[in-house]
């Protein structure tokens, strides 16, 4: 109990450090459908990394957290930029990883794809698919403005920064994680911002105003090899965690 | 005699030790599912609202509010229930606000939010859909409308008293001070371990309310300042 507090004492350390480390915290734009009755949405092709990653994090006690906020960024990219830290010793790992996915035909793409298009449509959207280049990784697309956009359609990108498996320390097992940051803007005039957020399943640090989902407990795996051992269970994991991200994203646009 | 000043030393050792222990800090407080002995108004009271803007000009501001045996409560379909009001800021449509229960070690206060007009009256309320995991809040993140005054912050007596389990990775971080022999002054480094865990908290309809004001433009409540 006493180890429950200070953990929380810590917790609220790190992410004051997070939050001065930036310059501007972060500003998510809330949808409010309401206000702005949108029934058609485009949704940007392609938003996934192409490859399954992974990231480790505490595992070798380097300064992940210093070397985030130094680069200048928030609670989110911690795992991206501890991933290039622990990168040499990890990319075996990866690999071993996305082999074993790949014996199972492991698309996340389309499972996020076809959970999204699922998710609006439950909620009376009419949903398309649209092509846009992504001409930078791991950032949003430019969305040109289309004139003869009719009035209620939105174009929303949902850009995953990176998603797979993950490891907090040396005491802890291999689980899933994906981060995303979704942001819908308006088709006819796309400086129009409608909704902009951050959504993180399986975070180490609950960012401020940033919506996280936790970690279904019953995927999780001690060593690759155990992953290796059952990777029906290993893409299984990871698929229910695209679903669970993609139910969050079309929850925001309620 | 190796052995005795070895037990001297282990001695002197546990003697520092206790002098730096501290009494252990009190069990974190527990879910309260029922509330009872309260005498419950109609109406909130308008004139308690807590006011958002904060008395320095800022851009971000964060408001916890304790909800206890003390607050005040409302009638909600015949059952009490506990409730804090919240002024909004001037021009309030220039406000993100992201608001609801705090997540406490074992319970999470469980919210219903609705945004009151001048006259107290509700004009906008938000569905048990709308509620997601923000940052350590469980709330609703919205912009107000112009014509909005209050945010009502009460306690829901549907949730109150239900687990909620959740299996939470934790990424620590932890500040070390060494001594560096070369300048006599102390140099900090910071390490990091990971933790995961079971966590089960329960809706209480005591706690904490969690606010966070964002301005869109300039600061809270003056969008035209620089």
């Amino acid at each position: 109990m006493g180890g429950n507090m200070r953990r929380f004492a810590i917790l609220a350390v790190v992410s004051s450090l997070v939050l001065a480390g930036c310059v501007t915290p972060y500003q998510p734009v809330p949808f409010d459908r309401t206000a702005t009755p949108v029934t058609k949405i485009a949704v940007v092709d392609n938003t996934l990394p192409p490859e399954v990653g992974t990231q480790k994090m505490a595992t070798n006690g380097e300064n992940m957290m210093s070397a985030a906020s130094s680069a200048g960024l928030a609670g989110l990219l911690v795992g991206a930029v501890a991933a290039g830290i622990e990168a040499g010793i990890e990319a075996g790992q990866r690999e071993r990883i996305q082999k074993a996915l790949a014996t199972q035909n492991f698309n996340g793409e389309a499972i996020f794809d076809a959970a999204l298009e699922e998710a609006l449509k439950g909620q009376n959207y009419t949903v398309a698919p649209i092509a846009i280049p992504r001409t930078k990784a791991r950032e949003l697309v430019v969305i040109p403005a289309n004139e003869a956009a009719e009035p209620g359609s939105a174009v929303l990108d949902t850009l995953g920064f990176n998603y797979g498996y993950q490891l907090v320390g040396n005491s802890t097992q291999w689980r899933p994680f994906v981060t995303l940051h979704v942001r819908m803007v308006d088709h006819k005039d796309p400086k129009k911002i409608l909704l902009d957020n951050k959504i993180t399943y399986n975070p180490v640090i609950k960012s401020d105003v940033t919506i996280s989902i936790p970690v279904d407990e019953a995927f999780a795996f001690q060593k690759i090899d155990d992953l290796e051992a059952d990777p029906a269970k290993a893409a299984e994991g990871l698929k229910a965690a695209l679903q669970a991200t993609a139910k969050a994203t079309a929850d925001l646009l309620r | 005699m190796q052995k005795m000043r070895a037990s001297l030393f282990v001695l002197s050792v546990s003697g520092l030790v206790s002098a730096c222990s501290t009494t252990p800090p009190p069990p974190p407080p527990l879910a309260v599912s029922e509330i009872t002995g309260k005498t419950c108004t109609d109406k909130p009271d308008l004139t308690k609202a807590i006011a958002m803007t904060p008395k320095r000009k800022a851009q971000w501001h964060s408001i916890a509010t304790d909800v206890d045996a003390m607050s005040p409560c409302l009638n909600l379909e015949g059952k009490p229930s506990n409730y804090v009001l919240y002024t909004l800021p001037a021009a309030p449509s220039n406000h993100t606000l992201t608001i609801g229960g705090a997540y406490e070690v074992l319970r999470i206060l469980g919210p219903l939010v609705s945004v009151l007009n001048a006259d107290g009256q509700p004009i906008r309320t938000f569905t048990a859909d709308r509620f997601a995991n923000v940052g350590n809040t469980f709330g609703v993140q919205f912009r107000p409308s112009d014509d909005a005054r209050f945010v009502l912050v009460q306690t829901n007596p549907q949730s109150a008293g239900v687990e909620v389990k959740a299996f939470e990775t934790q990424l620590i971080s932890q500040t070390n001070y060494s001594y560096n022999p070369y300048n006599y002054g102390s140099t900090a480094y910071t390490t990091q371990y990971g933790r995961e865990g079971a966590t089960v908290r329960k809706f209480s309809h005591e706690g904490v309310v969690s606010v966070t004001i964002q301005a869109v433009a300039g600061k809270i409540g003056l969008p035209n300042e620089k």
